[in-house]
């Protein structure tokens, strides 16, 4: 207790120096003239009694010193001193100060804002109660696809009967609704949720209720929950908006809640602004009309494991098959694989291996960075032996040089991780605008405590590391050597030179690993941007008509109503041909649906092969663009004939009928009862799922389909995206769009207006993204490599002047002497290129799954890489060798 | 420095306070000569280590200083014993008694530090 208050009082004596130390000058000086009038009571003469007095005194400094040392923390102020003197000698080396600190706080910087990244996406949990246990669930019908639903039978089943979950929940994949009443009609996306999917995640809404069992069941009162969002901007947050009424494709919901700002849908492909009811049969029906694909949460029961509850939904499945068995989804149900991971793991899938890649991006370059501020140091320690010598001969100990330089490095640390911060806070800014919408989805990325933790280890780490490693160096000097060498010029000290060659190659080996890594994500880019669309993206306006069922309630008004709309736009100047269907390409597949063919046998149940169906209209391949290699596009009267045509695409003649001619062959899609349809033509392969997925065997059929056609009968409403081909800049054409649709029915949005090129272009935002930051990155690498190179070459050269001029007097010709130097510099870049080879080649895989069409070991470019660094680290050693080539002997001698 | 000096300083800081208890308040040339006066000149007090020992006693709380005047009307430093040294003294004075006899049985005979 008592000592605590004695450090207290201490740590308060670091401050009120002067006057403490004028007080105990003049408590000294009071002790003394008593003393002294003592003395002279005793009978001495003044000078005696003084002279007495002060011999008795002792040393008045030394006492000063000792009492010094008690009032304050001595150990507090020699760190004081230390970085006082740190940043004094800095200030005397501005230039070198200046490189290291920006050095260190790009690299502090560039890491600090990966980090925000990593830490919202991957390390922060999931904003949801106990997210641990909420687990993501889906079936895997096919080895192709990775089905993410599961169809409602199933889900059904599994919330009857099992037991390793307290809750399981369901969504449907979301869908878009009409907004009208007050204000703009609107295009809403709206997602239906089971009563306890709010209950699950453990979010309440802010205002108002949840769903309740009975709103779930079919025929009960539509009632919806809306978002923080859209309520705010759309309601002006009406406080009382509870058991008011919306409509939704002109139908009427009564408002039951509103989800809190804070509440994120756990699926990051959807926005939701409005919640409705998942209306599920109570029971498990397989010969439903409708069977609905469901998406699943499930909470864990305490105790039970991912395994165990995977084996159980696995087993109900089976006894449901068992008793079950419709003949028409016999797909090979009993191989159906029930697939269960952590929603956390679900949610980052896609961003985790882009994320972990440029974190060890960033890690690398904040490593080249401290291995060139450590060669920096070296070379000052080097030029500064004087200084440590004649410290160490005036009684420093080791600990004590080793502490200096280490306070001298944290100096410079901190002051690159303050700017690191910075550079960090700038970072983030530049990375929230330019993520790709996977990234940036999840949550805001952020400085917060934990990223201010991480730098703060991140600057401590950069301290010992590039602090520990000149301190050793330099720590254990030979003093005599040193102090009678006064000035003289030889080669350093062997341990320095040996710590600085060991440095330049590893820059130059983890540069080698950064360039390999952004030269195969640029020509992964590259390759990618080159891909063949299928189409011609230019000059093409795309946008989303939505006709609500309940208006538009046949397939032959809303026909009849797009046909209107297609012939008005295509009499508008500027339009060159206009197309619909019900998906874009890039955008996905609208479903796929099984096929047959008329010349082989039919395949048993769930044995036909899937494949994509797209709805088109007959001017949609002229106006997107796309080839016809045989046959014909549909026609109008594809639409009503009694025949019905189908349309295919290269892969699907290719697979399906190798090298006969497909045209005139007949296919059954759907059902096996459905009418035979007749292939009118063969069209170029679309890239349909995305600019990096490779094609596969399509179907096409007309947009429009004659009433008798069973696929018409079992569809609600098809969606309907018009492309416009135009004789100029599409975008001028959005508005006379909008203009257009308004005029024919007011009560209509639109929505998704957007031309292909900016479609296409933002297929390419991710790996445009890594692509830039990792470019940045490397080029940030390769810059500091060189001037690694350059100094150590440099110093290297400035060391031996003397030995290189006593060479050349003895008679050695620049040839020898470029040897001796370049000697050096290729055994540093062989090594180096050797070492960053076999790291590439040992840590590229970890990227494999950024990569288009290009394998992590492509050899052309680490070749090409190993060619960039050898010849930068040639041009890097070239200017010191010169320089040291030029020498001229006497002078070097001279220099003594 | 050694162990030496904190022992001297440990047997120092209970003198100053002996001495501020059994005196008053006194200043620091006063308890300087007081103690020697005390020891019979046997012991010669170092003013390199009484300031840092005044100064220890004083951040620990066991005693308290101010300006004053002297008799003489010379300016000077006075320092005096607070409550918790009034009990510190008797704590420490009770354990030096006990360690000192303790020494006595092993020395058969009593020496003063």
């Amino acid at each position: 207790m008592r000592k605590l208050r004695a450090w207290w009082v201490r740590l308060g004596g670091l401050l009120g120096k002067d006057r403490c130390e004028r007080e105990l000058a003049e408590e000294l000086e009071s002790n003394l003239q008593f003393h002294i009038e003592d003395n002279l009571r005793a009978g001495m003469t003044p000078e005696e009694a003084r002279r007495c007095a002060l011999i008795r005194l002792g040393g008045l400094e030394q006492t000063k010193e000792l009492y010094r040392d008690r009032r304050g923390l001595p150990r507090l102020e020699a760190l004081a001193q230390d970085v006082r003197y740190g940043i004094r000698t800095l200030r005397k080396a501005p230039g070198f100060a200046a490189v290291a600190v920006i050095t260190l706080a790009l690299g502090i910087g560039a890491n600090t804002a990966i980090f925000s990244a990593v830490n919202v996406a991957l390390l922060r949990p999931l904003p949801y109660r106990d997210p641990g246990r909420l687990m993501w669930i889906t079936e895997i019908w096919h080895k192709e696809h990775d089905n993410a639903t599961v169809p409602s039978p199933d889900y059904i089943n599994w919330s009857a009967q099992a037991q390793s979950f307290a809750e399981l929940a369901a969504y449907d994949g979301g869908s878009e609704a009409n907004l009208t009443g007050a204000g703009e009609p609107e295009r809403i996306q709206t997602v239906a949720v089971t009563a306890n999917f709010f209950h699950t995640l453990g979010v309440g809404p802010a205002l108002g209720r949840s769903f309740v069992g009975r709103e779930a069941l079919p025929d009960a009162p539509a009632v919806a929950i809306l978002s923080t969002e859209l309520w705010q901007r759309r309601f002006g947050r009406d406080p009382n908006i509870l058991g008011k009424a919306i409509t939704l494709d002109d139908q009427r919901y009564t408002v039951v809640g509103v989800m809190p700002p804070s509440f994120r849908f756990p699926d990051q492909d959807l926005k939701p602004q409005c919640f409705v009811p998942f209306q599920l049969p109570a029971r498990a029906d397989w010969y439903a009309k409708m069977l609905a694909d469901t998406f699943l949460i499930g909470r864990l029961r305490p105790g039970a494991t991912q395994e165990q509850a995977r084996r159980e939904l696995a087993a109900i499945n089976q006894r449901d098959f068992a008793q079950v068995s419709p003949p028409f989804l016999r797909m090979g149900r009993n191989n159906v694989q029930v697939q269960i991971v952590p929603l956390q793991a679900k949610l980052v899938g896609d961003v985790r291996s882009q994320l972990l890649v440029l974190l060890a991006a960033v890690a690398f370059v904040l490593l080249i960075a401290c291995a060139n501020v450590a060669n920096l140091q070296l070379v000052r320690t080097a030029a500064r032996q004087q200084e440590f010598a004649v410290r160490a001969a005036i009684g420093a100990g080791r600990a004590r040089l080793i502490r200096q330089l280490l306070t001298e490095g944290a100096v410079l640390a901190f002051a690159g991780g303050a700017f690191g911060l910075a550079t960090a806070i700038a970072g983030i800014r530049l990375l929230r605008w330019f993520a790709p919408q996977g990234l940036s989805q999840i949550a805001p990325m952020a400085v917060d405590r934990s990223v201010l933790a991480f730098t703060l280890g991140v600057t401590c780490l950069v301290t010992i590391l590039f602090g520990t490693l000149p301190g050793l160096a330099a720590s254990h000097p030979d003093i005599n050597e040193t102090l009678k060498r006064a000035g003289r010029r030889t080669a350093g000290a062997r341990g320095g030179r040996h710590i600085r060659h060991v440095l330049a190659t590893g820059e130059l080996a983890l540069s080698v690993v950064l360039l390999v890594g952004s030269g195969l994500l640029l020509r992964s880019f590259i390759l990618l941007a080159n891909v063949d669309p299928g189409f011609d993206p230019h000059r093409l306006l795309t946008a989303r008509v939505n006709l609500p069922p309940a208006k538009y309630s046949t397939a032959a008004v809303q026909w009849e109503f797009l046909q209107r709309l297609m012939q008005q736009l295509r009499e508008l100047p500027g339009v060159e041909s206009v197309g619909i269907t019900n998906v874009l390409p890039l955008s996905g597949y609208a479903g796929e649906t099984a096929v047959r063919f008329e010349d082989e046998p039919s395949p048993p149940p769930g044995a036909a092969p899937s494949v994509p169906l797209t709805a088109v209209s007959p001017d949609y391949f002229r106006t997107m663009r796309v080839p016809l290699l045989a046959g014909r596009f549909f026609a109008a009267h594809d639409g009503t004939h009694k025949d019905f045509a189908i349309i295919v695409n290269g892969s699907f003649a290719q697979r399906f009928f190798r090298n006969q001619n497909a045209i005139g062959k007949r296919v059954r899609v759907g059902a096996p009862d459905w009418p035979w349809r007749t292939i009118v033509g063969v069209v170029g392969d679309v890239r349909q799922l995305g600019i990096a997925q490779p094609p596969q065997a399509e179907l096409y059929r007309p947009y429009a389909s004659p009433p008798a056609d069973p696929i018409a009968a079992n569809e609600i409403s098809l969606p309907a995206t018009v492309a416009i081909r135009s004789k100029s800049n599409p975008v001028a054409l959005a508005a006379t769009l909008r203009h257009q649709l308004a005029q024919m029915d007011p009560e209509l949005p639109i929505s998704d207006i957007a031309t292909m090129d900016q479609r296409l272009d933002s297929s390419l935002a991710a790996p445009r993204f890594n692509t830039t930051l990792l470019g940045i990155f490397a080029a940030f690498a390769l810059l500091l490599a060189m001037i690694g190179i350059y100094g150590v070459i440099a110093y290297f050269a400035s060391q031996r002047t003397h030995e290189i001029g006593i060479r050349m007097a003895l008679g050695a010709v620049p040839k020898n002497i470029l040897r001796l130097l370049m000697g050096e510099a290729l055994a540093i870049t062989l090594l180096g290129l050797t070492a960053g080879v076999a790291g590439a080649l040992a840590l590229t895989r970890y990227m494999a799954n950024l990569l288009f069409e290009i394998r992590p070991t492509d050899p052309a470019t680490i070749v090409a890489v190993c060619l960039v660094l050898g010849g930068v680290a040639a041009a890097a050693s070239y200017l010191p060798v010169r320089r040291a080539m030029k020498v001229d002997p006497m002078i070097a001698l001279r220099y003594e | 420095m050694g162990e030496k000096t904190d022992v001297w300083q440990g047997t120092l800081a209970l003198m100053v306070l002996k001495t501020l208890e059994m005196m008053g308040p006194q200043h620091g040339y006063g308890i300087a000569r007081r103690i020697e006066q005390t020891s019979g000149h046997l012991l010669e007090v170092n003013y390199g280590t009484l300031y840092p020992a005044l100064l220890k006693l004083e951040q620990e709380g066991y005693i308290s200083s101010e300006w004053g005047v002297s008799e003489n009307k010379r300016k000077a430093k006075y320092y005096k014993l607070t409550r918790a040294g009034q009990k510190q003294v008797e704590r420490e004075a009770r354990e030096w008694e006990q360690a000192t006899a303790i020494l006595a049985r092993f020395l058969g005979k009593a020496t003063s530090s």
